[in-house]
């Protein structure tokens, strides 16, 4: 029997599919890992030694950056242990927006995910697909919190304000011309709830393809669809 | 219910007796304060022991107290807790220990009961300088090459020791003290109250 050692290989600090720099020094058995030396480098943000010295909301904004692709999820742990702990009873309305926005997280998250693994199998056009579904997501962020990442909008007890009546909408600028703008805000001409609404229930019309290839459509659908339409729709 | 927390505190108590120093019941969380001298005996019974099965072990950390003395035993400064969960059971529990000496803060590594201790008492040596006996590669974790100091100890200033800057004229990156000055970030209305003052 060929005599078979143990090697070290060194995963990273730059390796396309690692998405941080962290260093590995792997100790390989074939293809088992026996060990690991780990080599951080300055990952650590030591954000526990910052929130001893700072109140409970100067804190929340840290949360955001813990997780970077789950933002409010994060933040969610964070205000739910001060209300545990202070045994604070949270609206229900706004526990409805926390779980509504940990949603939008959850598929911001995995449209990251997605596109990025894409990408490292070699695929350039999920990624990019994803990043502009990523859009509409990072536009339900920015009504309710005014940043399109790191929201910092929930608190403990609740949320920093409720959900705005209007949907902001795009206006006129020297790179869009009045009709572009005319499609853009389509989906915008009510509150965030018409939004989010309408933009899954495009997400369902477009998994519903044998339907979208046999229905006619008027010009006002057509509009409103766009270009998630089929190609020749 | 056979499974509930309140029965759970209660087989515990019972099973450990003495061993117990002071044990905290909230929010349904069972917190343990044990004896040191024999917490690894103690820590394989709640591993190996059908009533309590706690096979996993979901967390291992520091804790500094120099600054909050009346949540700690006979004024020790450095303590270490465990968190547990039994699979089968449906149960976890938090178990705090104390090290005996506040300048060199030594406890039994659990590295052989629970391998995935390994990187976790490395992470408490590394910020809080606890040092764990019979651990087999007790090397500093997270923090820079040729660190020096424990970052979460309560006495290490929060803008650090040393800053990085690239040196033109050596061709290379230094090491420095640091240059700026800590500062308060609470707003004044509020500063008066905890730790906050000044």
């Amino acid at each position: 029997m060929a005599e078979i050692k143990n090697y070290t290989m060194n995963f990273g600090p730059q390796h396309p599919a690692a998405h941080g720099v962290l260093r590995l020094v792997l100790e390989m058995d074939g293809e088992v890992i026996q060990r690991v030396d780990p080599h951080i480098g300055l990952l650590h943000r030591a954000t526990e030694k910052l929130a001893e010295n700072r109140t409970y909301l100067q804190s929340i904004p840290y949360m955001d950056r813990l997780d970077y692709v789950s933002m409010m999820m994060n933040e969610h742990a964070f205000v739910m242990t001060i209300e545990k702990l202070l045994k604070i009873n949270v609206p229900i309305r706004a526990q409805y927006i926390r779980v509504l926005f940990d949603e939008i997280t959850r598929i911001l998250n995995h449209l990251l995910w997605l596109g990025a693994h894409a990408l490292d199998v070699g695929a350039m056009t999920v990624f990019l697909y994803a990043f502009r579904e990523r859009e509409d997501l990072f536009d339900c962020y920015e009504a309710v919190s005014g940043a399109r990442m790191h929201a910092a909008y929930y608190r403990p007890g609740g949320v920093y304000r409720d959900l705005p009546d209007r949907m902001p909408q795009y206006e006129i600028s020297k790179n869009k011309t009045s009709k572009q703008i005319k499609t853009l805000n389509v989906n915008r001409q009510g509150s965030l709830l018409d939004f989010i609404f309408q933009i899954g229930f495009l997400v369902m019309l477009m998994s519903m393809k044998h339907y979208l290839q046999t229905i006619e459509f008027g010009s006002k659908e057509r509009l409103v669809l766009g270009w998630y339409l089929p190609r020749g729709r | 219910m056979k499974n509930s927390p309140k029965n759970l505190l209660l087989s515990l108590k019972k099973f450990l007796g003495k061993k117990v120093l002071t044990s905290n019941f909230q929010n349904n969380e069972i917190t343990l304060v044990l004896e040191l001298s024999s917490i690894k005996n103690t820590l394989k019974d709640l591993r190996d022991k059908k009533e309590f099965n706690f096979k996993q072990l979901i967390d291992l950390c520091g804790v500094d107290y120099q600054e909050y003395k009346a949540g700690a035993v006979d004024e020790k400064r450095f303590a270490i807790v465990y968190h547990l969960l039994s699979l089968n059971n449906n149960q976890r529990i938090r178990i705090r220990i104390f090290a005996d000496d506040n300048e060199f803060p030594i406890i039994p590594s659990i590295t052989d009961l629970w391998p995935g201790a390994d990187w976790y008492e490395r992470e408490a040596f590394d910020l809080f300088g606890i040092m764990f006996f019979d651990h087999p590669d007790l090397r500093r974790i997270l923090t820079d090459y040729g660190f020096i100091g424990h970052p979460f100890r309560k006495d290490f200033p929060m803008i650090g020791k040393v800053e990085v800057r690239y040196d033109p004229t050596q061709n290379r990156v230094i090491y420095e003290p640091v240059s700026i000055e800590e500062r308060n970030n609470v707003p004044r209305i509020i500063r008066d109250e905890g730790i906050h003052n000044g």
